[in-house]
């Protein structure tokens, strides 16, 4: 991929696109509806499977349900309705956990399939990690809710604002929670040797 | 206190500010653009991000229809009546003549599951249950049928979408809820010797799901049945729940995430009762409520208000 690329499907032409969809699936328009499903449930999934696993696909397809509901008094574009997607998939997973009595951690996420993968991160060539490696890089050692900042930017492609507004926040404490979550990345990528290969320049301070 | 205060006490100075961290979660800074030591970070984020989607996904034609039978179904909101009422008229008899057959013919319908009734009646069997989203072996046809929905399929569809998730999607929870019957019917109409015939294609999907699920068959049906008998109970309801009957948010998902409990008895079917869509669609009809009661409840769905005048 080019590194400049955008992994976003918000992309100019493609907004055009979506805004034409979320008006077409209010009529019910299967084409509408099918535009809107593969622009965002990737990323919906995604984010429900890191926080939520085994119930994820169930929660992905409730959410898609309840959106339908309220769709006709949804007001908004392409990244409005992508924001409110993940809002109400949001509270989906926090009513399930609710319901099983537990609170939903990170912890069941970490230690599996991807985690030996990537525990040395000197060992790590970056630029061949797959998405789910990355990821699983990226949240190691966070605290669940920096975490869940951290996925929601990345892997749901939200705004700090918008994750503001979805996890019930300031803009300001996601800024700053993010901004510690990749400090504290770039920390271990550089204990771990992992910039070596460019030439280390940073003036360090103790 | 200021958070970069902090970092800067205990870690390395880095040209990573907060406007940069920003800049590096929105994937629109080029790499050329940070300084070396930050490029690989930029690049972690860059491949943890999820990748743009084109292709069919899975579950996406239960998806796709389900949405559209439930597109405007929130209280308050008037949107195609029209549009759907036929489709439940047609579903409902779809479906009470499905339990007639189930009924007068008992093993009848788990022979059709395997193709072993004869041709003519196959026919009538294949049609009829592909119209409740179940496929059996059509001899007129050699495609299979899910033919319900087919008026509102988008036109990229298809059933044979490669499954990255798990088993679930093997079969549906109408598709269970038929197999089930057939294979209810099938072990009472058998004798001892005639067990169902658990190697066939239809109960094939049926052995897989519940070995999905880590359940034997005839746990997996036990709770399937259930539920679709009482809501085959209900059918003479209305399509739309008044909202005073709904359930306390907190039992939604335990009802959503287990299809096998029919824990409303006040429950009316949704238009989509034949397929997937269906579990979903009652789950998330308590839930579009639920919502809209709780605190928590999206701001933007005005379309929430309850009205009991169905």
């Amino acid at each position: 991929m080019d590194p400049d690329e955008t992994v976003d499907p918000l992309g100019p032409e493609a907004t055009s696109d979506l805004e034409t969809a979320i008006e077409a699936a209010r009529r019910a328009d299967p084409w509408a509806i099918t535009c809107l499903f593969r622009a965002f449930q990737p990323q919906l999934l995604r984010y429900l499977r890191y926080r939520a696993p085994e119930v994820a696909d169930d929660l992905a397809s409730e959410t898609w349900l309840a959106t339908a509901k309220s769709l006709i008094g949804f007001k908004g574009g392409p990244r409005e309705f992508r924001a409110w997607l993940f809002a109400i998939a949001r509270r989906r997973l926090i009513d399930h956990y609710r319901t099983v009595g537990r609170r939903p951690s990170i912890e069941s996420l970490e230690p599996d399939v991807h985690g030996e993968a990537v525990a040395d991160v000197a060992e790590v060539v970056i630029d061949e990690l797959g998405a789910e490696e990355a990821l699983t890089l990226l949240l190691r050692g966070l605290p669940p809710e920096h975490a869940e900042v951290v996925v929601l930017r990345v892997v749901g492609g939200l705004s700090a604002e918008e994750v503001a507004t979805v996890v019930g926040r300031s803009a300001g404490w996601v800024r700053t929670t993010q901004h510690r979550a990749l400090r504290s990345l770039e920390e271990r990528l550089l204990d771990n040797g992992a910039t070596t290969r460019g030439n280390s320049s940073k003036s360090v301070t103790p | 206190m200021t958070p970069s205060g902090d970092l800067r006490d205990e870690m390395h100075w880095s040209p990573l500010d907060e406007r940069t961290a920003d800049a590096l979660l929105d994937g629109r800074v080029p790499a050329s653009d940070l300084p070396r030591s930050l490029h690989p970070l930029h690049e972690v984020i860059r491949q943890a991000a999820t990748p743009v989607g084109r292709s069919p996904l899975p579950g996406e034609e239960e998806l796709v229809r389900a949405f559209a039978a439930a597109v405007g179904t929130q209280p308050g909101t008037s949107l195609a009546p029209t549009r759907r009422k036929p489709m439940l008229a047609r579903l409902l008899t779809v479906k009470a003549a499905a339990a007639a057959a189930a009924v007068l013919f008992g093993g009848g319908v788990a022979a059709a599951a395997t193709g072993t009734l004869p041709g003519p009646m196959q026919t009538v069997a294949a049609h009829s249950l592909a119209s409740v989203g179940w496929s059996v072996p059509d001899p007129g046809h050699s495609a299979h049928g899910h033919g319900a929905g087919s008026t509102t399929a988008p036109p990229s569809s298809t059933t044979t979408v490669p499954s990255t998730t798990t088993a679930p999607s093997v079969v549906s929870s109408s598709n269970l809820a038929g197999l089930c019957t057939a294979y209810d019917a099938s072990t009472r109409s058998g004798t001892e010797t005639s067990k169902p015939n658990l190697g066939s294609t239809a109960f094939s999907d049926l052995t897989a799901a519940a070995a999905a699920k880590g359940e034997s068959v005839a746990t997996l049906c036990a709770g399937a049945t259930a539920s679709s008998s009482s809501t085959s109970s209900t059918t003479t309801q209305p399509a739309e729940p008044p909202q005073t009957t709904l359930p306390p948010q907190a039992t939604e998902h335990s009802q959503a995430t287990d299809h096998s409990q029919a824990t409303q008895p006040t429950e009316p079917p949704q238009a989509t009762d034949h397929s997937q869509a269906t579990d979903h669609s009652q789950a998330t009809d308590h839930s579009g409520a639920g919502s809209s009661s709780s605190s928590d409840g999206s701001g933007s769905a005005p379309g929430s208000a309850p009205s009991a005048s169905h």
